[in-house]
């Protein structure tokens, strides 16, 4: 019903009222002579209803044959639409250029659409998408599918399959990741276990190999706490890769300087806001240049506006420059001793990697600073598997031999 | 007296009933009468219809060749008109055929 309405409202169509006369036989003339009618309505003398444009022109003379008066009440439809705005130039342009604006955005991509991703981030593909050539704003003619796919699969490591389709203004990018293998060891490469830091050992497993040092020994960095050459009851050297767990009370130092003189940034109260419109690779500035003093804090952020939850192939920089005033204050040796505690506790979480047996934290002043020393004593595994190579001797001294020394 | 009753009900019963009887063929196919479709009260589609012989918001009387079908009520309306079917609607008290 509503395609034959829209039909109607696309030819046009008339509103007319059929007064005295023979309705009945102007109808019934009307129907035979192919004339549409619809929505008829009759008041007392009067008959109202609904023909078409063509319709109305032919029912004149059939009106004139039944005596009926016909007159036009209202006249409905796209072309006395277009006829009544036809000196508007300016109407008619704003809809060519519309028509235009829409034929032409409907050649570049507007939204990527990323489905079935689970370790690798969605910006990380759309980064390797755009390194392929596809972005908000390509256009859609010189997307090769099947190309960019291969590129995608060079580029990211841990695809297993990836397809490409362009519906719409739309890029539909499906994947699926790759199960990675277990890292390979190589068991037949021989390995001295060896120490990565300086400290005391405390507790040892061996796994395989000979053990050089034993619990309560001190070791320095690099020196082989379990040997990959091990030696049978029956004086045979055998080679193996040696490994095994071992940890030690590792001596750590730490240090922070707290400055006396602290300078902080507060807000001046004041914020400078600049929008850029970014489009098809220009940066347009959506505001009138003037200097900005420094000092000033600046926060960015780039997004894709959306119109009725459909985003724009065009993104909008915001940004919010916010002045700042630097002020100079000197605190007291209490006040810096604690923010240097503070920082000193940061800082073990960040680099001690292990238990902390024991700690002293010593403090000093020096040049306007307070310098804060922390001594730990960390338990951490200390063990590190070091390949070495082997050389088999006895090709060349089987040719000495042939040769008579 | 057993001849007179045989013609009579043979009067009542047309040929085109019989040869649709026979040929298991719809009614109005064969005798040509009009088609209507009644929504409730609300609406009537009628196809095959000649011509209206009468209409104001109360009445309105069509002509289907052999048959005139009136139907009364108020605020009736044509809604659609073509050569071969209408459409009326309104509040449809009665339907007459005659």
């Amino acid at each position: 019903m509503y395609i034959v309405k829209l039909l109607r409202f696309l030819k046009g169509y008339v509103k007319f009222d059929a007064i005295s006369g023979n309705i009945e036989r102007f109808i019934n003339i009307c129907v035979k002579n192919c004339v549409s009618l619809w929505g008829c309505r009759k008041e007392e003398e009067h008959l109202t209803g609904f023909t078409t444009v063509s319709g109305y022109k032919k029912m004149h003379r059939y009106a004139r044959r039944t005596q009926v008066r016909l007159r036009v009440k209202e006249r409905r439809g796209l072309p006395f639409y277009i006829h009544r705005y036809r000196k508007r130039i300016g109407i008619l342009a704003g809809a060519l250029c519309f028509v235009l604006f829409l034929g032409i955005m409907s050649n570049f991509v507007w939204v990527i659409q990323i489905e079935g991703n689970e370790r690798l981030s969605s910006q990380q593909l759309i980064n390797a998408l755009k390194e392929a050539g596809v972005s908000r704003g390509t256009l859609k003619s010189s997307i090769d599918n099947e190309q960019v796919a291969q590129t995608l699969m060079i580029k990211v490591d841990d695809l297993a399959w990836i397809s490409v389709n362009v519906r719409g203004t739309t890029v539909f990018l499906r994947v699926r990741e790759r199960t990675m293998p277990p890292q390979k060891i190589d068991t037949n490469v021989p390995a001295n276990v060896v120490a990565a830091q300086d400290g005391q050992i405390r507790h040892m497993e061996v796994y395989d190999g000979t053990p050089v040092l034993k619990v309560g020994d001190a070791v320095r960095k690099g020196e082989i706490i379990v040997s990959g050459i091990n030696e049978d009851r029956w004086g045979l050297t055998h080679i193996l890769r040696a490994n095994a767990k071992v940890t030690a009370y590792v001596p750590q130092t730490l240090e922070v300087e707290i400055p006396l003189t602290q300078t902080h940034c507060s807000s001046a109260g004041k914020i400078i806001k600049r929008k850029y419109l970014n489009i098809f690779g220009a940066q347009i500035p959506l505001f009138i240049y003037s200097g900005i003093e420094e000092p000033y804090k600046l926060e960015k952020r780039e997004f894709y506006p959306q119109v009725m939850g459909v985003s724009m192939p065009f993104t909008v920089t915001r940004e919010n420059y916010i002045l700042t005033v630097e002020t100079k204050e000197r605190i007291s040796e209490d006040t810096a001793l604690k923010l240097g505690k503070k920082q000193l506790a940061l800082l073990e979480k960040q680099k001690l990697n292990g238990e902390i047996i024991s700690f002293d934290v010593k403090a000093r002043t020096e040049e306007e600073k307070v310098i804060l020393t922390g001594e730990y004593i960390v338990e951490m595994d200390i063990a590190k598997q070091v390949e070495f190579s082997v050389f088999d001797t006895k090709d060349e001294k089987g040719k000495f031999e042939k040769s008579g020394y | 007296m057993f001849h007179k009753k045989k013609r009579r009900r043979e009067e009542e019963i047309s040929f085109g009933d019989r040869l649709s009887g026979v040929l298991q063929l719809p009614v109005n196919v064969v005798e040509g009468l009009p088609q209507m479709e009644v929504m409730g009260n609300k609406e009537a589609v009628i196809e095959g219809c000649d011509g209206v012989l009468e209409y104001n918001e109360n009445v309105v009387r069509l002509s289907t060749g052999k048959l005139v079908i009136k139907f009364m009520g108020r605020g009736l309306i044509l809604k659609c008109m073509t050569d071969t079917g209408v459409i009326v609607t309104g509040y449809i008290t009665s339907i007459e055929f005659s």
